[in-house]
């Protein structure tokens, strides 16, 4: 075969194997709302993995995995053709490594079961009227490591987190071992609307900064981060919602900062702001507010 | 824009992804075991845009849904690829080492009365002479447990050509002839191919297959007690250790403390449980017709020791 002909092929076959455009609109545009039947995926820092949704509540999911290679499905898992999802291919669903994931790990929708099949497929593969992979009989058969490392992720994403828990006096504390607000900032190396409202007890302090207050407090970092506020439920659950990730990932990539930091900046700062314009009788709403927010750091 | 921007922005491999294939295809082969694809006598940069045209032609859109529901920066798709391309190469060998393990059973089988040669829906299968015709249309699991179940037979060497050892038609038809009483019906040539290598690829990896030198003999008759005895051990050892991969070796001298398994790993004590196991039952199933089981394993893991 020539060079030419070769490059042709290769051309041709990295064409083929690109994604359906309806996969590609998915994956590309905004998130919709989570709902049955739709496959995401399921991303915290460097884990991701392509899941499907079984359950929908206010801030979890009950989902199970789903790969591609059929040669890798065991006996605990569905294998469904083709046609039976919009990705265009087989899907293998491990119907067994089932996970209650918070919402806030979802990231992409890459597509969904067919209608015609979700409201069914669950029955049919109980009553095993659908295609399963072979199950193991030696224990060095490869699909076991291919299950053991979906266990892995789908755990580690089960346990993504950014909250914290704190009992919410560190304000108290700092200012109990004389900290003003210039002299917190100066220690901390922050801003100083940063240090009142770390000081007012609106704002977290990281791991980093924690340690750069043990030695004035007598305290560990850990003991401080321990005493960090947590903002309020309202506004976590708005956070963890798929609509709200790409303006916390903008956030993150402006400010160079993780994922992480970047939900309790937004967290805190809408808190911040709330508590300076509203009365102590109000509930804000919290997703007007988060709206400013973002309208405001990131200029939108 | 990196090969991960690209996937993730067009959903198909541009030139950044398939400038990137190349590299790691290049990089994979030049240090790795596998034959080029059949036409190339070296792995050329032309033989190495093969294998990426076969990888996405095999894969079609499953490798970019793969990165896409995986990869989650350059770093991490560069490593999913590589791993991509090295289980492609490995099932293209197998299915080459499997074409040849089909043939070598269809003279050896075809030599031995017990079995018969019928065509059923469409291909060719095996059954036993006295026994049924029927096609069989059980369970796999069911024929992979006769097969595992079979003790007393081993394969000592596998030669890729000349006759085969009589120790390993011995091996290789006492499996067959199991599986077929078990499945009380004719078996497809592709089905009996896999039940036997996953029998014994436990033992000796199909994929690569050791060559004799022509005056290799019987290993020397080992008498109970003696001399003799140690040294057939040792060679059964040294024939042993030379499977293992790296990481096995690697974890041999730990078996049995999964802690100590996933700190050599760096993996998750789940993960490491299923390493552990598996060379377990690899070790296992070595040696479980070995009358001198326990020196062979003395031997093998004084090797860790001596060759880390």
């Amino acid at each position: 075969m020539t060079d030419g002909e070769g490059m042709r092929r290769l051309s041709e076959a990295a064409q083929a194997s690109a994604v359906r455009p309806d996969v590609l609109s998915a994956w590309l545009g905004p998130p919709p709302v989570p709902a049955p039947g739709q496959i995401w995926r399921a991303r915290w820092g460097e884990v991701a993995e392509a899941i499907l949704l079984l359950v929908v509540r206010e801030n979890a999911v009950e989902t199970v995995p789903v790969t591609f290679d059929d040669e890798e499905a065991d006996a605990g898992a569905v294998l469904l053709p083709e046609d039976a999802s919009s990705l265009g291919t087989d899907v293998v669903i491990w119907l067994d490594i089932r996970n209650v994931l918070p919402t806030r790990v979802l990231e992409r929708c890459l597509g969904s079961l067919d209608p015609t099949v979700s409201s069914q497929w669950q029955v049919d593969a109980a009553v095993g009227g659908l295609l399963r992979g072979e199950a193991v009989v030696y224990a060095s058969d490869p699909r076991r490591e291919v299950r053991a490392e979906l266990e892995d992720r789908l755990e580690e994403l089960s346990h993504a987190e950014w909250v914290g828990a704190g009992s919410g006096d560190l304000g108290v504390i700092l200012a109990g071992h004389g900290l003003n607000p210039s002299g917190l900032a100066g220690r901390l190396d922050v801003s100083v609307p940063r240090a009142m409202s770390i000081l007012r007890g609106q704002a977290a302090v990281t791991e980093e900064e924690a340690e750069r207050l043990a030695d004035v407090t007598g305290r560990s970092a850990s003991g401080l981060l321990a005493r960090n506020p947590v903002p309020p439920a309202g506004i976590v659950l708005l956070l963890d919602q798929p609509s709200r990730r790409f303006q916390v990932l903008k956030l993150a990539a402006k400010r160079g900062i993780s994922e992480v930091e970047a939900r309790r900046r937004a967290a805190f700062g809408t808190w911040a702001l709330a508590a300076r314009q509203t009365g102590e009788s109000r509930v804000p709403d919290w997703s007007s507010r988060l709206d400013r927010y973002f309208e405001v750091v990131l200029g939108e | 824009m990196d090969a991960y921007e690209e996937l993730c922005t067009a959903g198909a491999p541009g030139a950044e992804t398939i400038e990137l294939l190349r590299q790691l295809a290049a990089q994979v082969t030049r240090s790795g075991p596998f034959p080029p694809p059949e036409g190339y006598d070296r792995w050329s940069p032309e033989a190495v845009d093969h294998l990426v045209t076969d990888l996405f032609v095999a894969k079609e859109g499953k490798l970019v849904l793969k990165c896409l529901a995986r990869a989650t920066g350059q770093v991490s798709l560069e490593k999913l690829l590589i791993t991509a391309i090295k289980n492609h190469l490995r099932d293209e060998a197998k299915s080459t080492e499997r074409g040849k393990l089909r043939r070598r059973l269809v003279t050896l089988l075809s030599q031995d009365g017990r079995f018969a040669r019928v065509h059923v829906g469409g291909g060719d299968a095996w059954s036993l002479s006295a026994g049924p015709q029927a096609p069989w249309q059980g369970d796999i699991e069911d024929l992979h447990r006769a097969a595992s179940l079979v003790r007393g037979v081993s394969i000592t060497r596998w030669n890729e050509s000349g006759p085969t050892p009589g120790d390993t038609v011995a091996a290789l038809t006492t499996v067959a002839h199991a599986v077929l009483v078990r499945a009380g019906g004719a078996v497809r040539d592709e089905d009996l191919a896999r039940l036997i290598e996953a029998r014994f690829m436990l033992i000796r990896p199909l994929v690569t297959v050791h060559q004799t030198d022509g005056a290799g003999g019987e290993p020397r008759a080992a008498s109970a007690d003696g001399p003799e005895a140690v040294t057939v051990s040792e060679m059964r050892a040294e024939a042993l250790w030379s499977e293992l991969s790296q990481e096995e070796r690697s974890i041999l001298p730990h078996l049995g403390d999964l802690g100590a398994v996933a700190a050599v790993l760096e993996a998750t004590p789940r993960r490491a449980g299923v390493k552990a196991a598996a060379l377990t039952e690899k070790l296992r199933l070595a040696t479980v017709d070995d009358q001198q089981q326990e020196d062979v394993i003395l031997f093998l893991l004084s090797k860790c020791q001596v060759r880390p």
